[in-house]
């Protein structure tokens, strides 16, 4: 009995010391962690060191020394924007900057987190025209007034539209991406096509792609895996139907009409009909997938972004080196049509760092880094005078293509309640390839669901 | 004068000696707390934070503001004709993986209980899939289903059963039924392992006195082992509707809800309210439905292993 008491007496004791020692243990390991950088102005968390230190102090040439900025990007930024222009910023204004970045397909649900919580922890915030339109009122800060005139004059028409939403501007685009043609010459010498001059009209571009398909082999790839992808594949055929699909003071769908209709039954013909588009491309989410199956010499033609031609002149990543061409993509009604896709930066409305995140936006549409993004990431740039640069010209042939597209349409048409107006498009677009719907059906259930969102967001908004 | 002098005599117990002197119901509590502190914080906190969300308009789109919505939330879901859609998907989804699973573990389990050559590598082996993290089977169920270079389709094009390489996954009952075999196969290691636990408690006497009244193999299955493992079975089928029910990383890889909506479950929609349509009241509206209808389903296993069937209750 008096062992037993002893023991449990013992056992009391043991887990106390047990108890104490895990606690010291726990704060011993906290405190051999690195200690946090000094948060930023605007409360910026840690994140990784981008750039070199930077603490001297401000002078004439370097304004910003000793301060920091926390970028938050996408995956996809890294190798040009972290490694390239971060530094050539540290450089120019002395600030360090901090990187956080995540996947492309992640961006939007962190955005929620920030402005649930009205996160201060990243002052500067990659962005593109559906992100905008959605995050503009509630996430970006508005620098209409704010931001330099003569640097909004100089940018590309398209680049410029695509960060304003509804007359304020949200941003500063870093490129004028847009979706351009581009083909395989071998694959079209071998259908017997002409692999110098790409199709004209759709109708031209229907006839090539029958003649490019075949032995399990499909002409073209057409993403249709998520609501965004699949509304990307209808605006870039519609957009060059001459349509309009919503009104400019985003409260009106337009789409059961001649243009919408137009639209619909190329759709319909490519994937049911002729049988030109891969029917994969139901699950193909992401243009950067479409992008290697053209690389591995597996597709004729497609509507690609131009840093594709880039990828498809690199060795590593391309087996069809020296065979892509690029032109306009050719169109339904209008000679051409296309859809943005460029990307920029905001600064968070959060943020108590605004004038360094000012400073770095400035950066990005400044003519070196400008000349950077055309030569070295392959991106058409945001700045109109950039495209005759001498270099740009000679290491970017790809460009004349974008310069002559960016005459056509090419909205994006990015809102704040996009996501649900992709998911009604996608929908129905889905329900035409598998033959449950015709053309028209589709198109009115478009306009009355697509409708009713609207609906719903203004009589949430007012 | 007297007190102090008690006071002398009688110190103030050490915590340690306080707590050697305590009532063990007392002490148990007292361990209870650090462990109750963490559920507090984050279990029981985070759901009524979410609780009172789900009673509230706010749409991120708009504004931060909360706006008080009442049950309004609730109302609006259940007219809502995605969820109604998900909710079937979700209930189909749920009885594909449960079928699946539960029969496939009780295979497993009764093949794992003979004896044979290599029976502990094999119990091994059934066990891998256990250890591959959601995610990871989800990109990889995506790609043995690759359109162009599946090992699906090349085996069944190689057998000759497809007569060119097809895409799986443009249809939502196939993506359904894909995604419920993948789910299943990352929970049949458990499922498996908990059968098997119950086949080799059961009585070597009863399968004895089965053979001795003539009973053949099959009968022996089904009046012997069935019965003994109703209990396991139960579970093992309540355990995987809960966990059907709230798959949403595997799918996520797998699918994205796709094609179009068809693999949208009813958890894949909360992350769609809360992160895309940035709608945070409808969205915790939304899991606590989920919730309910997961709590619900998982209060029937005691109902259900309670309720013997009649004859063994008249013989009992």
């Amino acid at each position: 009995m008096s062992d037993q008491r002893s023991q449990e007496r013992l056992s009391r004791r043991s887990f106390l010391r047990l108890a104490g020692a895990g606690a010291i243990g726990a704060v011993a390991l906290a405190a051999c962690g690195q200690a946090p950088p000094a948060a930023a102005p605007g409360g910026a968390a840690p994140a990784a060191d981008a750039t070199a230190g930077a603490a001297a102090p401000a002078s004439a040439s370097q304004p910003f020394a000793g301060r920091e900025l926390t970028l938050f990007s996408a995956q996809h930024h890294a190798a040009h924007v972290k490694d390239v222009y971060v530094p050539l910023f540290t450089e120019r204004t002395g600030a360090k900057v901090n990187w956080i970045e995540v996947g492309g397909g992640d961006v939007e649900a962190k955005y929620a987190v920030f402005v649930a919580s009205e996160d201060a922890s990243a002052d500067v915030l990659i962005g593109w025209e559906a992100i905008n339109a959605k995050y503009g009122p509630t996430l970006f800060e508005d620098i209409t007034t704010s931001v330099k005139p003569e640097l909004v004059a100089g940018l590309t028409p398209a680049s410029k539209r695509a960060f304003t939403f509804l007359d304020k501007q949200y941003g500063m685009p870093l490129d004028t991406n847009m979706a351009i043609f581009m083909w395989n010459s071998d694959l079209y010498k071998a259908a017997g096509l002409d692999p110098a001059v790409p199709p004209q009209s759709w109708a031209e571009f229907v006839d090539h792609s029958k003649k490019l398909s075949g032995d399990g082999k499909y002409a073209t790839l057409f993403t249709l895996g998520d609501a965004n992808s699949g509304f990307v594949t209808f605006i870039s055929i519609y957009n060059s139907t001459g349509g309009t699909l919503l009104s400019p003071d985003l409260r009106t769908l337009t789409v059961d009409d001649q243009y919408g209709l137009m639209a619909m039954e190329a759709i319909h013909d490519i994937f049911v009909v002729s049988k030109v588009a891969d029917p994969a491309g139901v699950t193909v989410a992401s243009s950067i997938e479409q992008g290697k199956i053209f690389r591995a010499g597996n597709m004729g033609h497609y509507f690609a972004f131009p840093n594709h031609f880039v990828l498809a002149e690199t060795p590593d990543q391309s087996q069809i080196v020296g065979k892509a061409r690029t032109g306009i993509i050719p169109g339904i009604a209008l000679r051409s049509g296309s859809v943005n896709g460029l990307e920029g930066y905001a600064i968070n409305r959060f943020s108590g760092n605004k004038e360094l995140g000012m400073a770095f936006l400035e950066h990005i549409v400044s003519p070196e880094v400008q000349k950077l993004v055309a030569t070295g990431w392959g991106r058409p740039p945001s700045v109109q005078a950039i495209f005759g640069d001498a270099d740009v010209v000679a290491k970017a042939p790809q460009f004349a293509a974008v310069q002559e597209q960016t005459k056509y349409p090419s909205p994006r048409y990015g809102s704040p309640f996009y996501t649900d107006l992709a998911a009604v498009f996608v929908e129905q677009t889905l329900a035409v390839i598998d033959g449950t719907a015709s053309p028209q059906e589709a198109l009115t259930k478009i306009q009355a669901d697509g409708q009713k969102v609207i609906d719903d967001y203004w009589a949430k908004a007012s | 004068m007297r007190t102090t002098l008690t006071e002398r005599t009688e110190p103030r117990p050490s915590l340690s000696q306080r707590l050697d002197r305590m009532g063990e119901a007392r002490f148990g509590l007292l361990l209870l707390i650090p462990t109750a502190l963490v559920l507090l914080v984050f279990l029981a906190l985070p759901l009524a934070y979410a609780a009172a969300m789900s009673l509230f308009r706010i749409e991120l789109t708009v504004s931060p503001a909360w706006r008080w919505a009442g049950p309004g939330n609730y109302i609006s879901l259940l007219g809502e004709r995605a969820v109604r859609e998900s909710l079937a998907r979700t209930l189909a989804f749920a009885a594909l993986t449960v079928g699946s699973s539960v029969s496939l573990a009780l295979g497993a389990a009764l093949l794992l209980n003979e004896p044979f050559r290599g029976r502990g590598f094999a119990r091994v082996l059934v066990l891998l899939p256990w250890a591959v993290a959601p995610v990871v089977a989800g990109v990889l169920w995506r790609y043995l289903f690759h359109s162009n270079y599946g090992l699906v389709n090349a085996l069944l094009y190689q057998a000759g059963l497809i007569p060119a390489y097809r895409v799986w996954f443009d249809s939502a009952p196939v993506a359904i039924l894909i995604a419920a075999l993948a789910t299943a196969w990352k929970t049949l290691p458990f499922l498996a392992l908990i059968i098997l636990a119950r086949l080799q408690s059961i009585p070597e006497a009863l399968y004895r006195a089965a053979r001795m009244d003539g009973a053949g193999a099959v009968a022996r299955f089904r009046h012997v082992t069935l019965p003994q493992l109703r209990g396991i079975l139960i579970f093992a089928v309540v355990m995987q509707t809960i966990v059907a029910l709230q798959s949403f990383d595997l799918i996520f890889t797998l699918t994205r809800g796709g094609p179009g909506q068809g693999t949208v479950l009813l958890s894949y929609l909360v992350f769609i309210n809360a992160f895309e349509r940035l709608s945070l009241g409808t969205a915790a509206a939304m899991a606590a439905l989920l919730t309910l209808l997961i709590v619900l389903l998982g209060g029937l296993t005691p109902l259900l292993i309670a309720r013997r069937p009649r004859r063994e209750r008249q013989d009992g």
